[in-house]
């Protein structure tokens, strides 16, 4: 039992060994104050061992019973899922602090700095292993103050800008958060999460919030929970705060991109059971998941700026993790926050030693230019539609055979299946640049990687999977729940398919030397859009726009006021 | 309607009511003797606010009886030692710290009695704030007549409340409560006096008066007709959306403490309508958290208006940061206390109150919740302007000195006890009572199919 509450009171031992003491020891104490975070990771790993052996844990310090004469309970409820999430927390945090240590060595801000990356880890920890509803919503706030706070500079305007509006936005989906925090206390009597989901399942409860118009309570919680998740985790159109942590010093991008944005997914994973019972919720996530991955992957290809590009790439993986909620995969999201979270922090941790490396020697990058147009040829086309896009396909569908994955009895698995099929394809035809492919041992090399990638990736996700939710009938229940109409399924699946092909047929003729001709009006065109794509189609704007209005609205009014 | 009974309520409350306003109305006549030196003087009228704790403590066991329990009389000699310490010991405040006295006496008053003496007590406050708003009227500040108005509406209503009769008696009821606890039309008294009011007694008003309003509505409203409530209730929601949209236009900082606080306070009373009559304990942690968060700010600003002057626009000074950092740090844990953020009072009161309402109420409750956004933008964004904003090498700036730092301080400390401490009344342990749920297992597959 003391495993879990290590876990989370270390780092705060961290943030007092940083915060009191007096200057000329300060140094020493900083570095000293990366070993409790670091004995916070071994405590989570020991849990996380626990847990698998034991079952879930439950800690409760302060009855939510009200007893004690405190507003707020304290407790946590640890299952496997809190105890991952504790484990990435507790690492990724270690590292970040041990790198913030020397990054922001002699730093005007330095003290702030470190003691509130070291205070963030603790709410974190909390907020993945807390057991009351109440408390996830205070250290959900916490949470987002404290990144206002991270990325504040004071004296640089335009840090204080973002920070600004970071805050403002967060607050709008701590605001539904707390909405559906109180409905969920309404309609279920309790914020204990294990309570609450229990009767989620046994008490299906209606609304009628219009006369004639019913809902499901399960429905209307998850909803507002959902919302208070896609402004944390940048979903469309609350996406814009991210980019704005340019100025942000990079071991809070790192931490922000490897932590704090994966909020989304968490919530959803640990109220699973209360989004397996609402379809609606989920296909909503799915729509919000898609078009924040095709918006965020759109808006990355045109950045110019590393970071921007890194933080746009980061909606766009967003995207893709609630599109796999919305999808019923609920584990799968769990496996993509925890690599996508690794994968960030190791960017942005080495993007300074990069920009470095680049300052002493620049180099400019090659204009893009067209190879000499090659020789049209029926057995290369063939060759290399063969070899980079059948036999991809191919491979994933004996992998999924082999791994006992099901394709026929789950949307979720054919749908991932075409994403990855797509990427593979991508990788190969960028690898192997389509004419080279004359070399069979390149080929036959990267075909080769392909099965081995393919292989341990399925296994690693069917491994977590089964981990996770060791039920499998609860897995195939998610499924179901995030099943999309036949309609949309289909038309879905013979579009991606579609575009596949048409993206292959593309980049070979590119390859060739020989593009695809593109008539002027749509040359004008992809040229419009490649402006809208820069201005990240302008939603920051729409937002300024939609508060002109109100602060115009609100002046009115104040005027009228004064005149009465 | 009325609780007590003339003689009876008389007899036994009078001593307790009478010791608790007496002695800082003995302060305020014994203060004269130090009118001569402006340093003893404060000291002394800090002295007697804590003398006036000290006697809340030694009578607590006879709060218990009372609609809003101890708590406001615990908080409001804090407060009012806190505002005097706010304000420099010079010589043009000393006759605002002996009003500051005054309208300790008589809120404690009004607290601690029943029936007539409360009444009389809380009448007597508001002709003192009226007295002090005629006083405080300049040639580019004429009187707030709207407000002068609300003050007599509420004067009224405390006068005839025991003879009305019983058609009018809900309305005079009424008529006490809504200029104290503000709701819009009648909101002018309380912006008034928290917007120009001299300093500590203004920071001391932001408290009393809600509290005060607060007390009155659980005594006089219990019996308030269903249909009264549901007209309280449209006009609440009206009233918070009103005072948010202003509070965030205002470049005038008390403006903006005054009318952010006619929207949040605004927010007990649709609470209260969405139950019939307010939830206590809930609703009181409610108010005194965003009473205390109003006075607290108003402290905050009393420190810049000390270094800079009265009339001084957020947008004159800036980057205070730099150079009075303790000012920073506790200005801006006001500032997240007043938008809402836990641990603080706002938010405890204002989560404890939610979870009572009824689903029914999920129209208004949306509202609400915008409302309670709001302070976001305009709390945050004022912070940001004073402590941030562009820098200003030529304004000298000087970081709190101790009184102020213990001012400050203690309205800080009262805003996280009042939020973490506010007697279990978040414990819930049922679903709500008065629930407009349908259970059925037909509708519920086809709702969520």
């Amino acid at each position: 039992m003391a495993l879990p509450l290590l876990t989370v009171l270390l780092p705060l031992f961290s943030t007092l060994l940083v915060v009191i003491g007096g200057p000329e020891s300060f140094h020493r104490r900083a570095r000293l104050a990366a070993w409790p975070i670091g004995l916070a990771f071994c405590a989570a790993v020991a849990t996380l061992m626990q847990v698998v052996v034991e079952g879930p844990l439950r800690l409760e310090l302060i009855a939510a019973d009200g007893a004690s004469g405190l507003a707020l309970p304290l407790g946590m409820y640890v299952d496997r899922l809190a105890a991952i999430m504790m484990v990435v927390v507790t690492g990724i945090g270690t590292i970040i602090y041990a790198y913030s240590v020397r990054s922001m060595y002699q730093d005007q801000f330095e003290r702030r700095f470190l003691a509130l990356i070291a205070f963030k880890i603790t709410v974190m920890v909390y907020l993945v292993s807390t057991s009351n509803l109440l408390m996830m919503v205070v250290c959900w706030q916490c949470r987002g103050f404290l990144l206002a706070l991270l990325t504040h500079n004071h004296t640089h305007p335009q840090t204080l800008i973002g920070s600004f509006r970071t805050f403002t936005v967060l607050r709008i989906g701590d605001i539904a958060f707390l909405g559906g925090v109180i409905l969920a206390q309404q309609v279920y009597g309790t914020l204990e999460i294990p309570l609450l989901l229990e009767r989620a399942v046994t008490m299906p409860v209606v609304l009628e919030p219009v006369a004639g118009w019913h809902v499901s309570a399960a429905t209307a919680v998850a909803l507002l929970l959902l919302v208070g998740g896609m402004t944390k985790s940048a979903q469309f159109p609350f996406h814009t705060w991210l980019t704005r942590q340019l100025y942000a010093p990079t071991p809070v991008t790192a931490l922000l991109h490897a932590g704090t944005i994966n909020a989304v997914g968490f919530v959803i994973n640990r109220l699973a059971p209360l989004y397996g019972l609402s379809p609606t919720t989920l296909q909503i996530a799915f729509v919000i998941g898609l078009v924040t991955t095709l918006l965020g992957a759109s808006m990355m290809l045109v950045q110019s700026d590393v970071k921007r590009m890194l933080g746009f790439s980061t909606v766009g993986q967003m995207g893709y993790m609630l599109m796999e909620c919305g999808l019923g995969a609920f584990s799968l999201a769990v496996f993509h926050l925890v690599a996508h979270g690794l994968f960030k922090a190791t960017l942005f941790l080495s993007s300074g030693s990069l920009i470095n490396q680049a300052r002493a020697e620049p180099i400019f990058p090659d204009t893009p230019r067209l190879p000499p147009p090659r020789p049209a040829s029926w057995g290369i086309w063939l060759l290399g539609l063969v070899t980079t896009l059948v036999i991809p396909l191919v491979i994933i569908l004996v992998t999924h055979e082999l791994l006992h994955v099901p394709l026929l009895d789950s949307q979720a698995n054919v749908i991932f299946l075409l994403f990855i099929w797509l990427t593979t394809s991508q990788a190969l035809t960028t690898l192997a640049r389509v004419q080279v492919i004359s070399s069979l041992s390149v080929l036959v090399g990267l075909l080769l990687v392909l099965v081995a990638a393919a292989f341990a990736y399925l296994w690693a996700v069917e491994s977590f999977t089964h981990f996770l939710y060791p039920d499998h009938q609860e897995v195939l229940a998610y499924f179901a729940a995030g099943a999309l109409p036949k309609v949309v399924f289909d038309a879905f699946v013979i579009t991606a398919a579609a575009l596949a092909v048409f993206r292959w047929h593309y980049l070979f003729r590119l390859a060739q030397g020989r593009p695809i001709a593109v008539p002027a009006v749509a040359t004008e065109w992809l040229r419009r859009l490649w402006v809208m794509l820069a201005n990240g189609y302008y939603v920051d704007e729409a937002w300024q726009w939609a508060g002109n209005v109100f602060m115009r609205l609100a002046r009115r009014i104040d005027a009228w006021g004064d005149r009465a | 309607m009325m609780q007590g009974t003339g003689l009876d309520a008389l007899t036994t409350d009078v001593p307790l009511a009478a010791l608790l306003a007496g002695l800082p109305l003995a302060g305020v006549a014994a203060g004269l003797v130090f009118w001569g030196n402006a340093r003893l003087l404060r000291g002394f009228c800090v002295a007697v606010a804590v003398g006036s704790l000290v006697a809340v403590g030694l009578v607590a066991g006879r709060f218990a009886a009372t609609p809003l329990g101890l708590l406001p009389a615990a908080i409001l000699p804090v407060v009012a030692a806190a505002a005097l310490l706010g304000q420099p010991a010079h010589r043009e405040h000393r006759l605002w710290w002996l009003e500051t006295l005054v309208c300790l006496g008589l809120a404690l008053g009004g607290l601690a009695g029943a029936d007539i003496w409360q009444h009389a007590c809380k009448a007597a406050l508001v002709l003192v704030v009226m007295f002090l708003l005629m006083r405080q009227q300049t040639q580019f500040e004429p009187v707030a007549w709207w407000g002068m108005a609300a003050l007599v509406v509420s004067l009224a209503g405390l006068l005839f409340v025991r003879s009305a009769g019983a058609r009018l008696a809900p309305w005079v009821a009424l008529a006490a409560c809504v200029p104290l606890l503000p709701l819009v039309p009648f909101h002018g008294g309380y912006a008034s006096s928290v917007a120009r009011l001299p300093g500590s007694t203004a920071g001391f008003l932001a408290v009393a008066l809600p509290l005060l309003g607060l007390h009155s509505a659980a005594t006089l409203l219990g019996d308030l007709p269903a249909d009264m409530w549901i007209g309280i209730g449209w006009l609440a929601l009206a009233s918070a959306v009103w005072g948010a949209l202003r509070a965030l236009v205002q470049a005038d900082f008390r403006r903006m403490v005054a009318f952010g606080g006619v929207s949040l306070l605004s927010l007990s009373w649709w609470f209260a309508a969405s139950t019939s009559g307010p939830r206590l304990p809930a609703a009181t942690v409610y108010v005194a958290g965003v009473a205390l968060a109003a006075g607290g700010l108003l402290a905050a600003w009393q420190v810049v208006r000390s270094r800079y002057g009265d009339a001084i626009d957020p947008r004159g000074v800036g980057n205070l940061v730099a150079g009075m950092p303790k000012f920073a740090t506790l200005f801006y844990v006001l500032g997240l206390a007043a938008m809402g953020l836990p641990p603080f009072g706002p938010f405890t009161g204002f989560m404890s109150q939610a979870m009572d309402l009824p689903l029914a109420a999920w129209g208004g409750l949306a509202v609400v919740l915008g409302v309670w956004l709001v302070p976001s933008w305009y709390v945050i964004g004022m912070v940001h302007r004073v402590l941030f904003g562009p820098e200003r090498p030529e304004l000298a700036q000087t970081d709190l000195v101790p009184p102020e730092v213990v001012a400050l301080t203690a309205y800080v400390c009262m805003l996280a006890a009042v939020g973490i401490v506010p007697g279990g009344v978040l414990a819930r342990t049922g679903p709500s009572t008065i629930a407009t749920v349908v259970i059925d297992e037909a509708c519920f597959e086809e709702a969520t199919r």
